[in-house]
């Protein structure tokens, strides 16, 4: 009994014992390959770790570029002027077309471009060639669908300007690689244009999946658009009467500035010749300058309204003093000067103004003296740039105090020797209008980050005071008188009081070393309404061949400039808002009581 | 359990310890299982919420995509409808349709505050 114990106790040792060594032995296996796995892992990640990191990192990650569109351009309420188009363009790798003559014949026939132009392209010894750039949607899937060899395209932005020919002048246009050449695309080319970044992105092992990369808050990217304080509605009533005016006068052009005299913003800025700059090349080159900032020209009579005020300002005399016409000729040191309004005898201040008398602007200017007229032109700001954001802005010419004797003194006292700007005239004007703040004007209202950040915002700026309210009301009254009974009575807004000025200077002749007879600028500045005016209007006229005086040319366009505009800003004659609340008051009354 | 065995105390402690062993190794054993268990289960979880994140990441790209496309179409509508509003088309369509802008005898001013009195 005891042997058969013990021989199962030994079986059971020695099962235990291969038990043990079995374990010992799938254990030492295992131990092995853990060992072995480890070494593996020491090696992968210490030892090659690096390479192997960048081989992983070349695999899966891929270098992209991600390229913004270039800035919007936007009207006050947030219209489009501007924008860029997707678009692809057709391009070319000549190593890889195997019959060029085919690929040339259907992409002729498609693309509407001579088939040997193509063909010279397409055997050329470049590795890339453009075909035609920024293709129709419909000539690009035709061309897509012949799945030529070789023959690729490549995404790129078109600038395009839905409004067409509308504020052409101030928006100005960007060229094929979507680089600003003009207007507020030059001048702002800088936070408008687009920008190109390369990051790292994520792909699949097909390569061509990129996971989630945001690129939303990288810096780089944010370029910026711009919102014009220009109003579409203004801007169309501005180009829309400027045209009537130019068109119908047989003019050679002209300009039509809309400003807002209590923040110096500009609602419109037209020019003439107009172009459209979705093709600005099929125009000529001169229609594409922005004549508002640009143009130097005698102001003639509209120039009056500022010596009255300096007069005034400086209590050289008062409205209602008289001074002595000459009836219609007055000589000064050998140079005899006209009135062409009539042969005037006795005229007080006011109605030397009215009926646009030269020789009384003479003898007030001889009263100021040129000293203090030199120094309220330059307060004016005449003869300085105005700062508005617009490129090509000219100065004007004011001619050295120093070289000036009494025949220059004579013809600048009504506005002939000296040359300004539209945009320099009408903020002058505006400070008028005002009540004497010379306000700087903008165009720019807004340049916002496409994050949302606000990059730069245009506040009314006043340069300097020019004259007090008190002389300031006296002049509009006087520019009152001008419209109610003088030259410019073209001007009247039905409804409303109108205050303003005619112009009509004559163009100096630089090859007779004359002033000319037959070619003239009409102009007319004015405000709406008198009191407290919400808008200032400027209409010059260049070279009108029929009708060239502003009374005749420019008031009539004024008051159809000034009379739409207060209408679509919603401000009317305070009759009409009368007329209204009667109206209301008498369906208030008749209406039946709530039940 | 044999009684004879259990005769001397010397046994019954071997046999005792044997039993504690044996407890022990399936306890052992069980944590060791249990172990594996929760090894097995949380790299089954870490694969699946790495499968995840790229099936999402997938996902995302689609939707990605189609919104762009989308905002892109957006886009483009919005453009063609200003182009097709603009004040120069406006007033061309009035004139085919022979409509003209009411004079000031037509028009009756509300005043915005709705009150009747003056601004």
């Amino acid at each position: 009994m005891a042997k058969i114990q013990k021989n199962k106790d030994r079986r059971r040792t020695n099962a235990e014992k291969w038990l043990r060594f079995r374990t010992g032995v799938v254990l030492v296996v295992f131990l092995t390959f853990f060992l072995i796995i480890l070494a593996r892992i020491v090696n992968l990640m210490l030892i090659n770790g690096d390479t192997l990191y960048s081989y992983a990192e070349r695999q899966h990650r891929v270098i992209s570029t991600f390229i913004t569109r270039r800035g919007n351009i936007y009207d006050v309420n947030g219209l489009n002027l501007a924008v860029s188009l997707e678009m692809e363009s057709v391009c070319a790798y000549p190593e890889e077309i195997k019959n060029p003559e085919k690929a040339a014949d259907l992409l002729s026939a498609i693309l509407s471009i001579d088939k040997k132009l193509i063909l010279k392209r397409l055997k050329g010894s470049k590795n890339f060639v453009w075909v035609k750039r920024r293709v129709t949607p419909s000539q690009a899937k035709r061309i897509k669908d012949l799945k030529l060899d070789g023959i690729g395209f490549v995404k790129e932005d078109k600038r395009f300007y839905p409004h067409r020919t509308l504020a052409s002048h101030v928006i100005g246009f960007a060229g094929i690689d979507s680089q600003g050449l003009a207007g507020i695309e030059y001048k702002l080319d800088g936070d408008l244009k687009s920008t190109r970044i390369h990051y790292v992105a994520v792909r699949d092992a097909k390569g061509e999946r990129l996971f989630g990369t945001d690129l939303s808050e990288t810096s780089a990217l944010r370029n910026c658009d711009v919102t014009l304080t220009v109003d579409v509605w203004a801007q169309y009533i501005a180009e829309r009467e400027l045209i009537s005016a130019v068109r119908g006068s047989f003019a050679a052009g002209g300009v039509a500035v809309v400003m807002d005299p209590a923040t110096g913003e500009i609602l419109a800025m037209a020019s003439h010749p107009e172009f459209d700059p979705n093709v600005f090349r099929k125009y000529p080159k001169s229609s594409w300058r922005n004549r508002a900032v640009s143009m130097n020209f005698e102001p003639g009579s509209t120039f009056k309204i500022f010596l009255v005020s300096s007069v005034l300002e400086d209590e050289i005399a008062t409205v209602e003093d008289t001074l002595y016409c000459e009836g219609g000729g007055y000589e000064v040191m050998n140079t005899m000067f006209h009135d062409h309004g009539g042969n005037f005898g006795m005229l007080s201040v006011s109605n030397i103004v009215t009926y646009s008398s030269n020789i009384g602007a003479i003898k007030l200017g001889m009263k100021l003296g040129k000293k203090r007229y030199f120094d309220y032109l330059s307060v004016f700001g005449f003869g300085k740039s105005t700062g508005i954001m617009l490129p090509g802005e000219e100065r004007g010419l004011i001619p050295p105090v120093s070289s000036t004797n009494d025949v220059d003194l004579a013809a600048l006292s009504f506005g002939h020797g000296l040359s300004v700007t539209p945009i320099q005239l009408i903020t002058a004007a505006a400070a008028i209008a005002n009540g004497g703040f010379l306000m700087e004007p903008h165009i720019v209202k807004r340049i916002t980050r496409s994050d949302g950040d606000i990059v730069y915002e245009a506040k009314p700026k006043i340069v300097r005071r020019v004259m007090g309210d008190e002389t300031a009301r006296k002049v509009r009254e006087i520019m009152v008188n001008v419209v109610e009974s003088g030259t410019g009575s073209g001007a009247k807004v039905p409804g409303f009081s109108v205050a303003g000025k005619t112009g009509t200077a004559q163009i100096f002749d630089s090859e007779t070393g004359t002033y000319s007879e037959t070619e003239f600028i009409a102009s007319f500045v004015g405000f709406i309404p008198s009191v407290e005016p919400k808008l200032v209007v400027l209409v010059v006229v260049d070279r009108p061949k029929s009708n060239f005086y502003g009374g005749g040319v420019a008031a009539p366009a004024f008051s159809k400039i000034a009379g739409d505009t207060m209408r679509y800003l919603k401000i009317y004659p305070e009759e009409m808002l009368i007329r209204g609340d009667e109206i209301r008051q008498r369906d208030k009354n008749s209406l039946p009581p709530l039940m | 359990m044999r009684i004879e065995t259990m005769a001397t105390g010397r046994i019954i402690r071997v046999e005792k310890d044997k039993s504690a062993r044996r407890d022990s190794v399936v306890k052992l054993f069980g944590v060791y299982i249990l172990c594996a268990v929760l090894f097995a289960a949380s790299l089954f979880l870490f694969l699946w919420t790495r499968v995840a994140v790229v099936t999402i990441n997938y996902e995302m790209v689609d939707l990605t995509e189609k919104r762009d496309i989308l905002l892109k179409e957006n886009r483009e509508l919005k453009i063609q409808y200003e182009t097709v509003i603009t004040p120069k088309n406006l007033e061309r369509m009035g004139d085919e349709l022979g409509l003209d802008y009411p004079g000031q005898s037509q028009l009756i001013p509300v005043r915005e505050d709705g009150e009747d009195t003056k601004k």
